[in-house]
């Protein structure tokens, strides 16, 4: 009872030693399940037959639209399933900053390549018919408020920042996140008025027919563009994604080494405010002794209240994603699921009674020693 | 046998390597129902020597003997225990904790015993009966006057009913009415309630309400009659 009484005393400095323990864990608590969901999705993916193809230095140096032909020429028969090219778009609806996944592709390859979206054989063929078509995810239809039918304009991020009008001909079931995909064609009638040139590619996806055909793929494209104008190098997909969000940045990695070093500070923090608080309140200790309480109880006394700071912090950190992420289902655009493992969850609540025990141990362990009749002294 | 029976106790601080001897050869022999009146010079060791019948600290040499318990025999943790149940101390700057309430306050001391909450209820509200505080029980020592809280000081003292009480010139902060009120309750303690008392204080006045005064001067105790001599 002394123990909440006592944490009820400073309320500001218990919120803020509460908080010290919580943020750093909350950072590490998003970190490592990011790292974790990432981790999974990377796995499934490793079983895919889709490989990626890309300039080889950069992601975002242009390739010829022509080298599609070429992969197909050279690839035995049967063994490319479609071969789609992709152009970055990133474009923004009139009148706001939110950039949207959204990307030019190849009409006639795009359903096979991404056959996990799932579209419809309607889809498909209004997709074709439709020039200006373009199939959305079911979030982005949501947040840009717009159905089958509907005219969506957005402006390119990249050069030459060119304004498209696109109408929404496909919503598949199996693409839940905020993309749009395009037409290439449509695209490359635009860019080629404006330039006078025709488009480039960043990517060329490709579904392979088997283990065989995609271990071809992986060696004999970038062989055959050796020592040409457009090197390239062609990976698996979550090789591709993996590198890909490496290239700008390991900010995951950062994220929880950052994570680490805010732990290491906080619970400095925590620390000092708690050592503090219980200098402030050695004369109180001291009678507590006088009266006849024993060292030990006083110790435990002290730890307890250590522990429940820590327990506070710890449930402030974890409960709230823990308890979001396992009542209903939470993604990561582009990944997936993001999950709280209960393990994470235990590992972050059991670091954050730590903490607080730590902290608790050297104020515990003067409240222990403490010569009671010297305390007395000193404060009177 | 009397009571308390101090002989011989030397209490010397160490600090690094300076010793300061304070009680140098100290005896003193208190009855069970007397109420002394400790007096001396400021820095003449009557803290020290209230600390030590109160087991709070340990004589370099000597005994010290309280009813049947030899003090200077006893360890840390035997001396802990001791004190919960066999003495009340009353500093002079009350020492209450200031989140708890006048009941709280008063009912810390039981709760190193194990007994039922209306038992503990009972004890705590006759001790604040006997200090005369029923009616501020629910009150945090913020909310009380001085000498208000030094009664409930005493109260808590009172409420695990030890036979002695020691007083470290428990009306050194206050005003001269608090301060009266406080004597006669320590008055009323020893005769009504028959504690033993031992009261340290600088106050002549304060010395009236005793049973007997002893002075405390060069490390020794002077003699009652040597003692009235040096009291102007
Ligand atoms: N822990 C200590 N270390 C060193 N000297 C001390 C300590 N406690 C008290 N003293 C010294 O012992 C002497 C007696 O102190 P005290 O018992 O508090 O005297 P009084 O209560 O009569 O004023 C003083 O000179 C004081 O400075
Ligand atoms: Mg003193």
């Amino acid at each position: 009872m002394l123990t909440i009484k006592n944490l009820g005393r400073n309320k500001l400095r218990t919120t803020l030693t509460i908080m010290a323990i919580a943020l750093p864990l909350f950072v590490f608590l998003v970190t490592s399940s990011l790292k974790q969901s990432l981790n999974d999705a990377f796995a499934s993916m490793e079983k895919s037959m889709r490989v990626a193809t890309h300039q080889k230095l950069t992601y975002t140096t242009l390739l010829p639209q022509r080298m599609r032909g070429e992969i197909e020429s050279i690839a035995p028969e049967g063994f490319l399933e479609g071969v789609c090219r992709s152009t970055w778009f990133g474009g923004k609806i009139e009148g706001s900053q939110q950039a949207y996944f959204s990307m030019a592709v190849d009409c006639d390859t795009f359903p096979v390549v991404h056959s996990e979206f799932e579209m419809t054989p309607d889809e498909i063929a209004r997709f074709n018919d439709t020039k200006q078509g373009a199939v959305v995810g079911q979030e982005f239809a949501k947040l840009v408020n717009v159905g089958i039918g509907d005219k969506v304009t957005m402006k390119g991020a990249i050069p030459p920042f060119v304004s498209l009008e696109f109408e929404v001909v496909a919503i598949p079931k199996g693409l839940e996140d905020a993309r749009l995909y395009f037409r290439l064609d449509y695209y490359d009638d635009v860019y080629r008025k404006i330039t006078g040139d025709s488009m480039g590619v960043h990517n060329f996806w490709m579904r392979c027919s088997s283990p065989e055909a995609r271990k071809w793929a992986l060696t004999e494209i970038d062989r055959h563009f050796r020592n040409s104008q457009n090197e390239t190098v062609t990976e698996t997909e979550s090789n591709f994604i993996r590198s890909f969000i490496e290239s700008g940045g390991d900010w995951i990695g950062m994220a929880s080494k950052v994570g680490l070093m805010v732990v290491i500070v906080a619970l400095s923090v925590g620390f000092n405010t708690m050592s503090m608080s219980f200098r402030e309140r050695t004369s109180e200790i001291a009678v507590l002794r006088a009266l006849g309480f024993s060292a030990s109880r006083i110790g435990f006394m002290v730890v307890s209240e250590g522990l429940l700071l820590g327990l506070a912090g710890g449930i402030i950190a974890v409960a709230p994603l823990y308890l979001l992420t396992h009542l209903r289902e939470v993604s990561i655009p582009q990944f997936g699921k993001f999950t709280i493992e209960t393990s994470v969850a235990g590992t972050a609540l059991f670091v954050a009674v730590l903490c607080g025990f730590l902290a608790a141990l050297v104020p515990a362990a003067m409240a222990v020693r403490l010569q009671v009749a010297t305390a007395l002294r000193k404060v009177a | 046998m009397p009571y308390i029976d101090v002989r011989n106790v030397r209490k010397i601080y160490r600090k690094k390597k300076l010793e300061v001897p304070v009680l140098d050869g100290l005896d003193l022999a208190v009855e069970r129902g007397e109420f002394i009146a400790l007096m001396g010079p400021s820095g003449s060791g009557k803290t020290t020597l209230l600390n030590l019948l109160g087991a709070l600290d340990s004589a370099t040499a000597g005994t010290i003997q309280i009813g049947d318990d030899q003090l200077h025999t006893m360890s840390d943790r035997q001396r802990t225990s001791w004190r919960s149940r066999h003495c009340g101390y009353i500093f002079q700057l009350y020492h209450l904790m200031p989140v708890l309430t006048a009941a709280q306050n008063v009912g810390l001391p039981l709760r190193l015993f194990k007994m039922s909450a209306s038992e503990r209820h009972e004890r705590v509200s006759f001790a604040l009966k006997v200090v005369g505080l029923e009616d501020r029980a629910d009150h945090k020592p913020s909310q009380l006057s001085g000498g208000q809280e030094q009664r409930v000081a005493i109260a808590r003292a009172l409420v695990t009913d030890p036979d002695l009480l020691l007083a470290d010139e428990p009306t050194g902060d206050l005003d001269a009415d608090s301060a009266h009120e406080i004597l006669q309750l320590m008055e009323r303690l020893n005769k009504e309630f028959d504690k033993t008392i031992i009261m340290v204080t600088h106050d002549q006045k304060a010395a009236g309400h005793a049973s007997r005064l002893v002075r405390l001067e060069k490390g020794k105790l002077m003699s009652a009659e040597a003692a009235a001599a040096v009291t102007y």
